[in-house]
């Protein structure tokens, strides 16, 4: 079963790695990148919680085999703040209470800031539609929405 | 076990690796969810993404939209389509999913090939021939690389989806039609194991006005056409009570 | 200002800022070398003998390095609330010779890669003989029932000698006679699934010292180190759990499920192993809150008082006993609601059936009963033509009012919650009303 040499740049850096055939990008990225912000939730791209960016665009990536994105662009949650200073999504999400156990959060700021680069100024149904994939099973979506138009403000 | 992922350039290498055997993977939303948990029969994967099937072109009122292009670039490229792409799935899905994948999804979900089923489109596969689609059944070892369709006349195109949740979520029922002076077709999502055009509906509403009484009729016309399931959305019961109502509703521009 | 440093004032959560930022470490965020990947071969059927386990082809699967049944472990058979005195023992860890409900643990198969282990599961061939099974509380009550479990021997768990939980308390049946109503109605619910986004899983790493490090998800962490060790036979402090951070939990990880068969699997390996449900199994086997029937019937008087109430609740605890005994002894110890009825009877049933093993989610035997309970005082106001929450007052426990539990009442406040949530909606009470209270009479 031949593992494949791999490049990315994930949150900036260029990682060269093995991968086993039709190895998902979350299991590269925790893994092989030691990278364990993105969760493996259902592993079925039903909760969201591996979202990250590829080349802009946020996707589960549990349903990426990372062989088949060779060259990308990767970003994670590990990759969003400036050394200790959060971004204005972390600490929207931080102020505002927009964490409860936490798992989802990691793929919840990451489908945030994919809107929020796409369309600065969402509405709330606009947020809602965002991150319509990914769940939240404390049932905190209140919080995470007004945290995200939180974030929206504070970047104008 | 998967032990290989190939990865063809080309329509033509994409159809060779496939007539040799294994998977043929677009957007990997549905073979790598079974690829992740659990057993797979396959040894094989081949993935198309790199095979040059994406992108959308309009010529002369009709549009070729290659296999793998996405439901978020065939949103933006199509704006007819926009409202039944927004009910298919979370936008993280529809940056992975694809035109081409959609129509291998099981029911309840691929309402695209519902949409495409309503268009009355055709099948492109790799050597070039054309298919309508609603006699197209995919051989093994064949690669669609296109789907073609004319684009309706605005205010022509009608779409709406029932589901239990406002979005991301599989079909309760989706409804998809073109009604125009001389074309009326109505397809259905959710209500049977594939979608299905509704000759029953299609002839209530053929030459008529849209009213209310009509659509009514047409709704209750279109359960001749349905054989709905039981499955963890909804009952076979509760799609059959359900159907004349969203059939009318996709006439309507009604919230759900 | 207060004077006070918390009260009044915003206090960011602990957790948060390694939430926001990917640092809060879940169980699964380790990936120590060496790791090997366990996964169930499980029952296919409702109920039935094992003729036969043939595990030949799954052994010859590349990758897979062991595999573990019943014989495997030492003490296989446990019920998690031994910790404080329940019996008998009626749950294995892998399925001994009987199988109780579809998706049971058969075999573990320990690999090297996940796929592995997968792929090593599907080849283990089980040979069935099929028994007949029971789906349903009140047919699994009937005589001739099949026995689901025969540790328990009956088909009901038995508390004290006694085939149900049971409140005595007054004369219902003197009540019914003199009652001007007698309402009788029915309620059941469905089993329901927690859903965590985090699903039930477990990493164990042996130490250099001979001990074995525990990284789970557990809601109960030293509930499952304390169960975990009687089940390997081995002292407490050989055994060291690392957990705490739970990716969603709402009652549905604390059956010490996944803890024990990968212990004996590191034990035996000598290496690291991963044992994490996916999500196909936290939703077939992790276990759901109760489905539960509950009967009431209400001796009532014209003017809304409520006589008698007698209830007849089964909580369906599925296979195997899990938390389900002290569920059921809460939904008795909650019955018959915030209210002074002066004749009650009920009988709560913890009853086995091949389904999947129910346990604990968020107030269990309470939630279900107060649906039936609150819906029942709707239907009762509805036929009396009343109003629903004058028929909730008249009936409301008081301080100092006896309980079907022969407890003087204390700290009540069932009556200011209605008269404040009446004037919040804009609900007209008349003054008689609005002049009650819990503490004077």
């Amino acid at each position: 079963m031949p593992s494949s040499v791999v490049n990315l740049t994930v949150n900036g850096r260029e990682q060269e790695f093995l991968a086993r055939p039709a190895e998902s990008l979350l299991t590269s990225l925790r893994d092989r990148l030691g990278l364990m912000a993105a969760k493996r939730g259902c592993a079925q791209g039903s909760c969201g919680t591996c979202t990250v960016l590829v080349d802009d665009k946020p996707v589960m990536s549990c349903l990426v085999a990372v062989e088949t994105i060779e060259a990308a662009e990767v970003r994670t949650l590990e990759g969003v703040a400036d050394g200790e200073r959060l971004d204005e999504v972390q600490q929207a999400f931080l102020d505002g209470f927009a964490t409860q156990c936490g798992f989802c959060t990691a793929g919840m700021i990451m489908t945030a800031e994919a809107l929020l680069a796409e369309n600065p100024d969402p509405t709330h149904d606009e947020v809602v539609e965002a991150i319509s994939g990914n769940v939240c099973r404390c049932t905190g979506y209140r919080a995470i929405v007004a945290a995200i138009l939180d974030a929206a403000g504070r970047r104008k | 076990m998967i032990t290989a992922v190939r990865m063809p350039e080309s329509a033509e290498a994409a159809a060779e690796a496939a007539a040799r055997g294994g998977r043929v993977m677009a957007g990997g939303t549905v073979v790598m969810a079974e690829v992740n948990t659990g057993p797979v029969a396959d040894t094989e994967l081949i993935s198309l993404r790199h095979a040059g099937l994406s992108g959308i072109t309009v010529n002369e009122g009709v549009a070729r939209v290659g296999a793998t292009t996405t439901f978020a670039e065939l949103r933006s490229g199509l704006g007819f389509l926009s409202e039944a792409i927004r009910t298919l799935a979370s936008p993280t899905i529809r940056n992975l999913a694809t035109v081409g994948g959609n129509l291998f999804v099981p029911q309840p979900y691929g309402d695209f090939a519902v949409c495409l089923l309503a268009l009355d489109a055709t099948v492109e596969i790799a050597e070039g021939q054309e298919t309508p689609i609603a006699e197209w059944n995919r051989r093994p070892g064949e690669i669609v690389t296109a789907v073609r369709f004319a684009v309706p006349r605005e205010g022509t195109w009608f779409y709406h989806k029932a589901m239990r949740r406002k979005l991301n979520s599989a079909a309760i029922v989706t409804v998809a039609a073109v009604v125009d002076r001389d074309t009326v077709r109505v397809a259905l999502g959710g209500v049977a194991p594939g979608p299905v055009r509704s000759p029953a509906a299609e002839r209530v509403l053929r030459g008529q006005e849209l009213t209310r009484d009509v659509l009514d009729a047409a709704g209750e016309a279109a359960l001749a056409d349905i054989d709905p399931r039981d499955d963890a959305y909804a009952s076979a019961w509760y799609r059959r009570r359900v159907l004349p109502v969203h059939v009318r509703r996709a006439f309507q521009n009604e919230e759900a | 200002m207060t004077g006070y440093k918390v009260i009044g004032s915003a206090v960011q959560r602990s957790d948060a800022l390694g939430h926001v930022t990917g640092r809060t470490e879940f169980f699964e965020d380790l990936n120590p070398p060496g790791l090997l990947h366990l996964k169930m071969a499980r029952s296919e059927r409702h109920h039935a003998r094992l003729a036969g386990i043939d595990t030949s082809e799954a052994e010859k699967t590349k990758g897979v390095v062991r595999i573990l049944t019943a014989d495997d472990i030492p003490n296989n058979l446990f019920t998690p609330l031994k910790l404080i005195g329940v019996e008998p023992d009626d749950e294995p860890i892998l399925a001994e010779g009987t199988v109780r409900y579809r998706g049971e643990p058969i075999c573990a198969v320990i690999a090297e890669t996940e796929a592995a282990a997968y792929e090593g599961a599907a080849k283990v061939v089980v040979d069935y003989e099929d028994l007949p099974a029971v789906f349903d509380v009140e047919e699994a009550l009937r005589e001739g029932a099949p026995i689901v479990n025969e540790h328990q021997r009956t088909n009901f768990f038995t508390y004290e000698g006694h085939h149900c939980r049971r409140i005595r308390f007054g004369d219902v049946e003197q009540a019914f006679a003199q009652a001007d109503h007698v309402f009788e109605w029915r309620y059941q619910s469905a089993p329901i699934e927690h859903a965590p986004t985090e699903t039930t899983g477990c990493i164990v790493v042996p130490q250099a010292d001979g001990r074995l490090r525990i990284h789970s998800d557990t809601q109960a962490c030293f509930f499952t180190l304390d169960n975990t060790a009687l089940i390997l036979g081995t002292p407490f402090n050989k055994l060291r759990i690392v957990g705490g951070t739970v990716g969603g939990g709402f009652g549905g990880k604390v059956d010490v499920v996944v803890e024990p068969v990968s212990c004996v699997a590191a034990m035996l390996t000598g290496r690291p192993v991963k044992f994490v449900y996916n999500r196909r199994e936290e939703m077939q086997v992790s276990s759901p809150r109760a489905a539960e029937r509950i009967i009431i019937k209400d001796a009532v008087m014209s003017g809304g008082r409520i006589t008698g109430r007698q209830v007849t609740l089964y909580v369906d605890s599925g296979a195997y006993a899990r938390h389900s005994p002290y569920g059921t002894t809460k939904a008795a110890a909650h019955l018959p609601g915030p209210y002074a009825i002066p004749n009650v009877w009920a009988d709560c049933h913890c009853v086995f059936t091949n389904r999947t093993p129910s346990s604990a989610m968020r107030g269990f035997g309470v939630t279900i009963a107060d649906f039936a309970l609150e819906s029942q005082m709707d239907r009762i106001a509805r036929a009396l033509d009343m109003d629903p929450l004058q028929l909730r007052l008249i009936n409301a426990y008081r301080d100092g009012d006896l309980t079907a539990h022969r407890k003087p009442a204390e700290g009540t406040a069932l009556i200011e919650v209605i008269q404040k949530a009446a004037e919040m909606v804009g609900h007209d009470l008349p003054a008689e009303f609005q002049e009650m209270s819990s503490w004077q009479s």
